[in-house]
């Protein structure tokens, strides 16, 4: 294990030289884990007593002591019944009700800890910049904008029209004379590529304060400011226009895809899948409390599908071609939009009809163990010719919907077909358990957000008094996020209740998708905690788990499903799954 | 049979510190088991560290080797990291030092030659992968390192190691490599083509001789098991 200079000096001067890593994945997890209530050691208690004698008693026992160990609450081994009776007594253990203010001052603590897309956006950014450009110190969006200008071009390419036989400028991203304009004002010159890099500063984007919306398309006058802006800040758009520019980012930076294929690893460092799928573009309500988000909602995705890749859109198997080639990012920018385009043009719709599994789609060319075609060679190694055609045999490069309108080449076969069969499931067995899946609606469970946006946050901060109120306020604002999507908020409340005392119910929108174009997993994962809770509902309290206990056990049962649908597995890093595993853990018992 | 290398980086080679690898095999008539430490750089006493890990490791793999293929991950990490720190533990109480001093990676694998399987046990960033006839694959991978390398010593350490069994194909060889090694044998995500070939032919011999013309700043250790008997060493 070796570390560089620079962090032996920062692990020096933090006085951590030795401690290598203090501690992994701290998090909310384990925080709720220590919240144990009276009920639970009561039922610990209950059934220690009816172990007596028998061959269990060792393990509840050592249940117990594992309840003591979370609660910090000191105790003797090998003790009688007895002894742990009075202990519990005496113990100051608190009843789950009164539990409400410890969750909400340990999701106080420690919200903060989730990275939101920004952040992980700089890390990303910070590992794979080179070192010798020297562009730490300007801003994230800064950085990424000068990355595209010189190692992307600036997203723009001369090519000789094939019709005309002239020269012509490709504008993968339009935005490049007005940088050059900007330029050329403070240099005095027509500049070259040092030029623009030495002298655009964080200013170039004030233009985007005042740009009108078509200024700020990907071939508007600002497009790739704009989009420089919004990966940065970590604004997600819908129609495609967010993985797009994601592909080029990933083509820019050099980042890597793993395909399984002999001979290769999956580097955490440059991995797209990971990077920017799973830990970035991905449903992560962080970001409805940061600057970019706040106010604005309704001009972004709201609901990110969470899909990653989707493996039956022949422009993403493109990128990933280029992306896995080694060549320039520049060269990878212009050979990915032309093979696209030419697909485009000439494309008939394939033999495999669009309801084929994604799952299924990808493990015809994209086995589990490496990418192959029908004759066992890997695709990802074939000639540009021998990649375009395997893809115009293969793949549905036609850009149109149903209707024959046209669309975008990264909405094309974007249902999600196997998502939608592990949702269907998951409905289905939430039917089977309760007999009103309409009235499914409650949302976070230990808590009432509305309460505190109603009546604020005095008695909080009056038994907190160390907490600040605009933190409080954010936490506020992330759990209203989560619950908007879990369930009704006040005002859809009264909603609600008028149309139930009509003659129609309406259900949640996570529980009432009706395409496979409309999976998100968050979908998934609402449909789940439904089915978790009324499947638990009438669970006999001696048999109540702990929250991590609950946790794992909630994580074994909804894995199944979303790796099923390609969807990243249920985790303590995400902050959405944390709470509603929590919620989950504090249904029977509110 | 069973292959290694382990080799001081220039980092440690020009100074007093050695090599701060450690690697390890044992068998009996059904198990082999092969183990790598790296102990981290920046504690005093990581190579001993390493050295107690890679024999607390191997000697309980080899003693309660097919327990190991029924447990699931979390019983395995919280019952081979008990194991390890309360070895730490008494050895830095006897010096008078903290735990963290020898702080180490561990990676290792039990090799079942009767059922053809093995168990595969790795927390830190070394690489556990295996080859048949005609390719090679990866078993466990280094995971991210934003936040630092998981090590031994690591609080909760017991969440971030991974763990499993592979079992029902073909495989020809077993390895582990350290960081410092596998960063010599990759180009970004890829293994050189030469080395790859080397790897599939089971040519290690070639393989360390390939790796040890490559400058290294970090110490580099490979191990490997031989489960077809076809190694070329």
């Amino acid at each position: 294990m070796m570390y560089t200079d620079k962090e032996l000096k920062a692990m020096r001067e933090e006085g951590m030289l030795t401690v290598v890593m203090r501690n992994a994945m701290n998090e909310l997890e384990d925080e709720f884990t220590s919240l144990i209530d009276i009920n639970a050691f009561n039922a610990k208690l209950a059934k220690l007593k009816k172990a007596r004698g028998r061959s269990d008693w060792s393990s509840v026992l050592a249940g117990l002591y594992e309840m003591f160990r979370s609660c910090g609450i000191s105790f003797e081994t090998g003790r009688d019944w007895d002894y742990y009776a009075e202990l519990v007594k005496k113990s100051d253990i608190p009843r789950f009700i009164d539990i409400e203010d410890k969750i909400m001052y340990a999701l106080y603590k420690r919200f903060g800890d989730y990275p939101s897309p920004e952040e992980y956006m700089k890390r990303i950014v910070d590992k794979l910049s080179n070192s010798e450009d020297n562009w730490q110190n300007d801003t994230l969006r800064l950085r990424i904008l000068k990355q595209f200008i010189k190692y992307g071009g600036t997203l723009t390419f001369k090519r000789q029209n094939a019709a005309t036989g002239k020269n012509e400028e490709v504008k993968v991203y339009n935005g490049k004379p007005y940088i050059v304009k900007y330029v050329k004002k403070i240099t005095g010159k027509a500049p070259k590529l040092n030029d623009i890099l030495e002298n655009i500063s964080d200013d170039i984007f004030s233009c985007l304060d005042s740009a009108t919306k078509d200024q700020k398309k990907s071939d508007g006058t600002y497009g790739i400011l704009k989009m420089a802006d919004d990966l940065a800040a970590g604004k997600f758009r819908s129609g495609g226009a967010t993985k797009r520019s994601l592909y080029y980012f990933a083509m820019v930076y050099g980042m890597t895809y793993f395909s399984g294929a002999s001979g290769e690893k999956r580097d955490p460092a440059t991995d797209i899948e990971k990077n920017l799928f799973q830990d970035y573009y991905t449903n992560n309500l962080v970001r409805f409390i940061t600057n970019a988000y706040s106010g604005k909602l309704n001009e972004f995705e709201y609901d990110p599908s969470g899909q990653g890749i989707n493996y039956k859109n022949f422009a993403e198997m493109v990128y990933i071609y280029y992306i896995s080639r080694n060549i320039s990012g520049e060269e990878k920018i212009k050979r990915s939009y032309e093979m696209i385009e030419r697909l485009k043009n000439s494309a008939s719709k394939p033999v495999e009809s669009s309801s084929m599994d994604t799952v299924m789609y990808r493990e015809n060319f994209f086995t589990d163990t490496h990418i192959l075609d029908h004759n066992g060679a890997n695709v990802l190694e074939y000639s540009e010719e021998d990649f375009e055609n395997f893809i115009r045999r293969s793949y549905n490069c036609n850009p149109t919907d149903e209707t024959g309108a046209a669309i975008g080449a990264l909405q094309v076969e974007n249902d999600q077909n196997s998502a939608f069969a592990a949702y269907r499931e998951i409905i289905s067995m939430l039917e089977y358990e309760t007999a009103d899946a309409d009235s499914c609606n409650y949302g976070l469970w230990f808590t009432d957000i509305s309460s505190y946006q109603k009546d604020g946050y005095g008695s909080f901060l009056k038994k907190h008094p160390d907490a600040d109120k605009e933190r409080f306020s954010q936490l506020i604002g992330l759990l209203s996020g989560i619950n908007a999507y879990l369930g009704y908020s006040v005002d859809e409340n009264v909603n609600f209740k008028d149309n139930r005392s009509g003659t129609k119910k309406f259900r949640l929108r996570a529980l009432n998708i009706t395409k496979p174009s409309e999976m998100t997993r968050t979908s998934i994962v609402v449909a789940y905690y439904y089915f978790y809770n009324a499947l638990h509902e009438s669970d006999d309290p001696e048999n109540r788990k702990s929250f991590s206990g609950l946790f794992n056990d909630f994580k074994d049962g909804i894995d199944v499903y979303l790796e099923q649908a390609g969807y990243q597995e249920f985790s303590g890093r995400n902050i959405f799954d944390v709470i509603t595993a929590f919620s989950a853990y504090a249904y029977p018992y509110l | 049979m069973t292959f290694f290398w382990s080799r001081a980086g220039s980092f440690h080679s020009c100074q007093e510190d050695k090599n701060q690898d450690r690697v390890m095999s044992a068998e009996n008539e059904r198990f082999t088991v092969i183990t790598l430490a790296d102990g981290a750089s920046g504690c005093p006493e990581s190579g001993t560290g390493a050295e107690i890990a890679c024999e607390a490791v191997t000697a309980l793999f080899l003693s309660r080797a097919e327990m190991f293929f029924g447990f699931n991950r979390r019983e395995t990490a919280d019952f081979v990291l008990g194991h390890i720190r309360h070895r730490i533990k008494k050895r830095a109480e006897a010096e008078n030092r903290c735990i963290s001093d020898y702080s180490s990676t561990i990676a290792s694998v039990i090799c079942d030659s009767r059922l053809n399987r093995f168990f595969y046990f790795s927390l830190g960033d070394s690489l556990i992968a295996g080859t048949d006839k005609s390719r090679c694959f990866m078993i466990a991978m280094p995971p991210d390192s934003f936040g630092g390398t998981c090590m031994t010593t690591t609080e909760n350490a017991e969440k971030l190691a991974e763990c499993g069994v592979v079992q029902g194909r073909e495989v020809d060889t077993v390895f582990i490599c350290s960081d410092g090694a596998w960063r010599l044998m990759f180009e970004r995500n890829r293994l050189y083509k030469d080395m790859e070939r080397l790897l599939v032919e089971g040519d290690f011999k070639g393989l360390s001789e390939a790796v040890v013309q490559k400058e290294s700043f970090d110490d580099h250790s490979l191990i490997c098991c031989d489960m077809s008997r076809r190694i070329i060493a």
